[in-house]
């Protein structure tokens, strides 16, 4: 969960250890509403998930108010093609691209279980996920995304 | 707009998502961190009231005697073919975290699972079976506990108590069972006649 998280939270990823624990604390409470519907896995991945975009949101808020992109020092500075690798692409993506991308290429759930998970429409997380493979490619075309 | 290009990730995606670690070392004191919040939430020791130890015991007593009249029934009903020296098998139902119960619900298994019983019956090989429920205390020396949800991630669903003629055997009807369609893992352990 924590490997997974640390990507979630992209440049925020400093949260990571926070989220992980809120993660743990919110399926223990809500453990008893758990009607096995979904697989537990795909139940405590949506919790961190919530966890991970309030995080995210929080950042944003936060570098709104300070009026410039804050450079998050968790996370390490962006480098020439040639250095990138996919974890570093990933962190690089729009946080919509990130969520879609990671839940269906890394962790394997279906367009389904993405909506259900994102309250999106299984339509809109295939767009996703192909605009996030594009930018992944131009990512690597020319270093940015 | 999704191309048909976009419907797959491309040779390099493919090679990058392969090498891209799934596991990660936590960073040190993470457990005990969560832990210790689960702990101070009351979601660890405290998630339901304590049961009586003598409870608890008696109906771990009363379970195991079930089981064991369970099995002798079973042997001297269904099994009476089979040599006594017939090694019998537990097989334990894990369900695990990719277990999906919305794909496959709950009454599609459980009829898929009796039907492969009754296979098991005609075939003398099935000595007993129960579903156990999720619900559940994990006993230490110090104290009882609720189950936590890492406890839950590897608990068994259920079990079956077969006869085999070998381990090969053994572990041949535990693959036939429909349990491992369903994402789920099963545990093969000897049992050894006490």
């Amino acid at each position: 969960m924590y490997l997974l998280v640390l990507r979630l939270l992209g440049r925020s990823g400093r949260h990571a250890e926070d989220v992980v624990q809120e993660t743990w604390v919110r399926a223990a409470s809500a453990l008893g509403s758990f009607s096995w519907r979904s697989s537990l896995r795909t139940w405590l991945l949506g919790i961190a998930v919530n966890c991970c975009r309030e995080v995210l949101r929080s950042a944003s808020r936060d570098m709104a108010s300070a009026g410039t992109p804050a450079a998050d020092p968790g996370s390490p500075p962006s480098q020439g093609p040639e250095r990138i690798d996919l974890e570093r692409a990933i962190r690089e993506l729009p946080d919509g691209y990130r969520e879609v991308f990671i839940l269906h290429d890394v962790e394997g759930l279906t367009h389904e279980e993405i909506g259900g998970q994102l309250g999106i429409d299984a339509g809109t997380s295939k767009s996703q996920l192909s605009r996030a493979r594009r930018a992944l490619r131009a990512y690597w075309a020319d270093g940015k995304p | 707009m999704s191309t048909e290009d976009d419907d797959v990730p491309d040779e390099r995606l493919r090679r990058e998502l392969a090498r891209l670690p799934r596991e990660l070392v936590l960073p040190k004191g993470l457990e005990a961190r969560v832990v210790a919040a689960l702990r101070e939430r009351g979601r660890l020791a405290a998630a339901r009231p304590r049961p009586n130890p003598w409870r608890l015991g008696g109906a771990v007593a009363a379970g195991l005697a079930l089981l064991l009249a369970g099995f002798l029934l079973g042997r001297q009903g269904g099994h009476r073919g089979h040599p006594p020296a017939v090694p019998s098998y537990l097989l334990m139902l894990r369900p695990g975290t990719d277990f999906n119960r919305e794909r496959w619900p709950e009454a599609r298994l459980l009829a898929e699972t009796k039907a492969w019983a009754r296979r098991q019956l005609g075939a003398r090989h099935y000595v007993a079976s129960e579903k156990l429920d999720m619900d559940g205390w994990v006993v230490k020396p110090s104290r009882v506990a609720g189950m936590s949800p890492m406890d839950l991630q590897d608990a068994p669903d259920g079990f079956f108590v077969i006869l085999a003629s070998s381990d090969q055997e053994a572990l041949d009807i535990a693959r036939s069972c429909p349990f491992l369609r369903h994402g789920g893992r099963i545990e093969v352990r000897r049992i050894h006649p006490t």
